[in-house]
C-alpha cells in the first residue's frame, strides 16, 4: 500500500473523484515544499474533511482542530510523505485516524456520537413539510445504527466516497463495506417503514 | 425481500448498476407491487440530505495553520470583504433530483423509456466558483488567465477556478466591466440569461440583469461578438467594435452604434445615465447601490419611463430627484422608502 508519489496510480473503475490527477500533481508540489500547493489542497478539502470529522466528534472546534492537525502533519512530514494512489482517501483516512486518537485521549470530554448532539443544538426548520420531517427521522435513525455501519453509510451517502475508498479508509475489505451498507439500509428501512407507509397514505389520499 | 433484491436496489440508486440490470429492475418494479413499494421507501430514505452543521471559516483556518508552520508569507490571500463566495465542487453522489414523491416514482417507472436517467445523479461541474456582490459594494477579481472583472452591486458571477484548454467561460447576472487578456487559442465567453458574448482579448461592459431591461454590451477596446442565447444560427450575431454599444431586443442584437462609453461605464464611479428607462429599473439600481428598499404606492408606476442622470450623491438626494421627475413624494422609514403621487 505504501507507494511513492511518483509512481503511476491505477485508476479505480468505481472511483468517482474527478480530481485525482490534479490532486497528485498538487501533492507532488507539496512534497517539494510548495506552500501555494499546500494552500490549494487545504482550501479544496478543508470543509469536507471538517464535515467528516464531525461524524466522530460533536464539538465543531475540536473537529476543525483535528483537520488542521492533519494538514500540519502533512506539511511537516512532506519530505518523507508517501501517499498511495488516492489523495482524497488518504486525507479522509488521516482525519479518521486522528479523530479516533483524539477520542481515545479525551474520552471524558469529547462525545463519540456526533449526531444526536447536533439535532438538539440546531434550530428546527420552520417549514413543516413532510419531507423535512422524514429527513429528521432519517437522521435520528442513522444515529441509532451500530457505529461501523453508520460510518459506512455516512461516508458513502454524504461524503460521496466510493466503496473502495471506504474500504481503504476503514481498513476492511470491499465486501465488508458492501455488507455493512446493505445492513445499514435494511435497518434504516425497518426503523422508518412505519413512517414511510403513513407518508404514502397521506400522499395518496 | 431477499438479499439480491436489496443489492439490486442499492446499486441502482447508486448509479452503479449495469444497463441490463437496470432494465430488469424497472420491469420488475412495474410488475411486482411489493418490490415497487420497497423501492419507493428506500428511495425516500436515500434522498435525505446530510444534516446541517455550521460552516467553517476556511481562510482563517488556513492562515492559522500557515502561521503554525511559519509559511504564512508564502500563501496568497483570497479576496474576502463584502462578498460571499460559494464554492460548487462535485462532492456528493446519489443526489435525488428534487422533491420526488413516491407517486411520481410510480408514474416514471411505468413509462420505462429513459426512466433510468431520472434516478441517476445530477453532476455539478467541478471547480465552479460563484461570487455574489453585496448591495452598496463593487468587487474586482482576477481570473485564472489574468482577466480582470469588476462587478457592480448585487451581481452574481460564476467562473471556474481554472479555465479549460479550449475556452474560457463565465456566467453573469448583473453588470460588470471585463478586461480580458489576449489569448488567441482560447476565446473568452460571457453567458447571461439572454445573450452570449465571445471575445479574444479586450475591454467591454456588460449590463444583463435578469429582472431588468434589455441586455447591453459596450466595448471600450478591441471587439466582441454578441449573440442571443436563443439564436438558431450565427447570422444573428453582431460584431461590436470599440466605442460601440449593442442591445439585445426581441432576441436579436441591435446594430452597434457609436456611444459615449463613459455613459455606460459610469457605474464604476456610481454615475449612471438612464434614458427612457422604466422607473422600476432605476429604483432597482438605487436599491443595489445603497442597500435600501424602495417601493411605490401604486404598482402601475413601476412601468413609467423616465430619463435621469444619477451621480455619486447621497441616496436621499437621488430619490428626491427621481420624485421630482415623476411627481411623487417619498416617505422614509429606516432604509425603506415609499414613493406615492403628490
Amino acid at each position: 500500500m505504501q507507494k511513492s508519489v511518483n509512481q503511476k496510480f491505477e485508476s479505480n473503475p468505481t472511483d468517482h473523484s474527478f480530481s485525482t490527477c490534479e490532486d497528485r500533481l498538487t501533492i507532488q508540489k507539496v512534497c517539494e515544499g510548495n506552500a501555494s500547493a499546500f494552500a490549494e489542497l487545504f482550501r479544496k478539502y478543508y470543509e469536507a474533511l471538517y464535515r467528516f470529522a464531525t461524524r466522530f466528534v460533536s464539538d465543531t472546534q475540536v473537529a476543525e482542530n483535528i483537520v488542521q492537525d492533519v494538514f500540519v502533519k502533512i506539511w511537516e512530514s512532506r519530505a518523507s510523505l508517501k501517499i498511495h494512489s488516492n489523495v482524497r482517501a488518504y486525507l479522509y483516512m488521516a482525519t479518521r485516524n486522528h479523530a479516533l486518537n483524539v477520542i481515545k485521549r479525551e474520552k471524558r470530554t469529547v462525545s463519540i456520537d456526533g449526531y444526536t448532539n447536533f439535532e438538539s443544538s440546531l434550530k428546527s426548520p420552520d417549514e413543516q413539510t413532510i419531507d423535512k420531517e422524514l429527513h429528521k427521522a432519517v437522521h435520528k435513525a442513522i444515529a441509532q445504527l451500530p457505529e461501523r455501519g453508520r460510518r459506512v453509510y455516512e461516508m458513502h451517502k454524504f461524503d460521496g466516497l466510493s466503496y473502495s475508498e471506504i474500504a481503504e479508509i476503514q481498513q476492511v475489505s470491499i465486501n465488508t463495506v458492501k455488507t455493512q451498507m446493505q445492513r445499514a439500509m435494511k435497518s434504516l428501512h425497518k426503523q422508518l417503514s412505519y413512517l414511510l407507509t403513513s407518508i404514502i397514505k397521506i400522499l395518496i389520499s | 425481500m431477499n438479499d439480491s433484491d436489496w443489492k439490486l436496489i442499492l446499486d441502482y440508486l447508486d448509479g452503479t448498476c449495469s444497463e441490463e440490470k437496470s432494465k430488469d429492475l424497472e420491469e420488475r418494479l412495474s410488475r411486482e407491487d411489493d418490490l415497487h413499494r420497497l423501492f419507493g421507501e428506500v428511495a425516500k430514505i436515500n434522498e435525505a440530505p446530510d444534516r446541517e452543521i455550521p460552516k467553517p471559516d476556511v481562510e482563517s483556518a488556513l492562515f492559522a495553520v500557515a502561521r503554525r508552520l511559519g509559511i504564512e508569507d508564502e500563501i496568497s490571500r483570497k479576496p474576502k470583504p463584502n462578498v460571499r463566495i460559494a464554492r460548487h465542487s462535485f462532492r456528493r453522489r446519489n443526489v435525488w433530483p428534487g422533491k420526488t414523491t413516491i407517486l411520481r416514482i410510480a408514474a416514471v417507472i411505468v413509462v420505462a423509456v429513459g426512466a433510468a436517467l431520472i434516478f441517476r445523479q445530477t453532476m455539478l461541474s467541478p471547480f465552479q466558483e460563484k461570487v455574489i456582490v453585496g448591495t452598496g459594494q463593487r468587487f474586482r477579481l482576477t481570473l485564472d488567465d489574468g482577466t480582470k472583472v469588476t462587478l457592480d452591486s448585487g451581481s452574481d458571477f460564476r467562473y471556474p477556478r481554472s479555465f479549460s484548454q479550449a475556452q474560457r467561460e463565465v456566467q453573469l447576472n448583473g453588470e460588470a466591466l471585463f478586461e480580458v487578456t489576449s489569448d488567441s487559442d482560447r476565446p473568452f465567453t460571457v453567458s447571461t440569461q439572454d445573450g452570449r458574448i465571445t471575445v479574444l482579448g479586450t475591454v467591454f461592459n456588460v449590463r444583463a440583469w435578469r429582472e431588468g431591461d434589455k441586455m447591453s454590451v459596450t466595448v471600450i477596446e478591441g471587439s466582441v461578438t454578441l449573440e442571443s442565447m436563443s439564436a438558431q444560427s450565427t447570422d444573428s450575431s453582431v460584431k461590436i467594435e470599440a466605442g460601440q454599444m449593442s442591445v439585445l431586443e426581441a432576441n436579436r442584437p441591435s446594430t452597434p452604434l457609436l456611444v459615449n462609453v463613459d455613459e455606460y461605464t459610469g457605474w464604476l464611479q456610481r454615475k449612471k445615465h438612464f434614458k427612457n428607462t422604466s422607473l422600476r429599473e432605476v429604483l432597482d439600481q438605487l436599491e443595489r447601490w445603497y442597500g435600501v428598499s424602495i417601493s411605490l404606492s401604486e404598482p402601475s408606476l413601476n412601468h413609467e419611463r423616465i430619463t435621469v442622470h444619477l451621480d455619486n450623491k447621497p441616496v436621499n438626494e437621488l430619490i428626491d430627484l427621481v420624485c421630482l421627475i415623476c411627481g411623487l413624494s417619498s416617505k422614509q422609514n429606516g432604509s425603506s422608502y415609499l414613493l406615492s403621487p403628490i
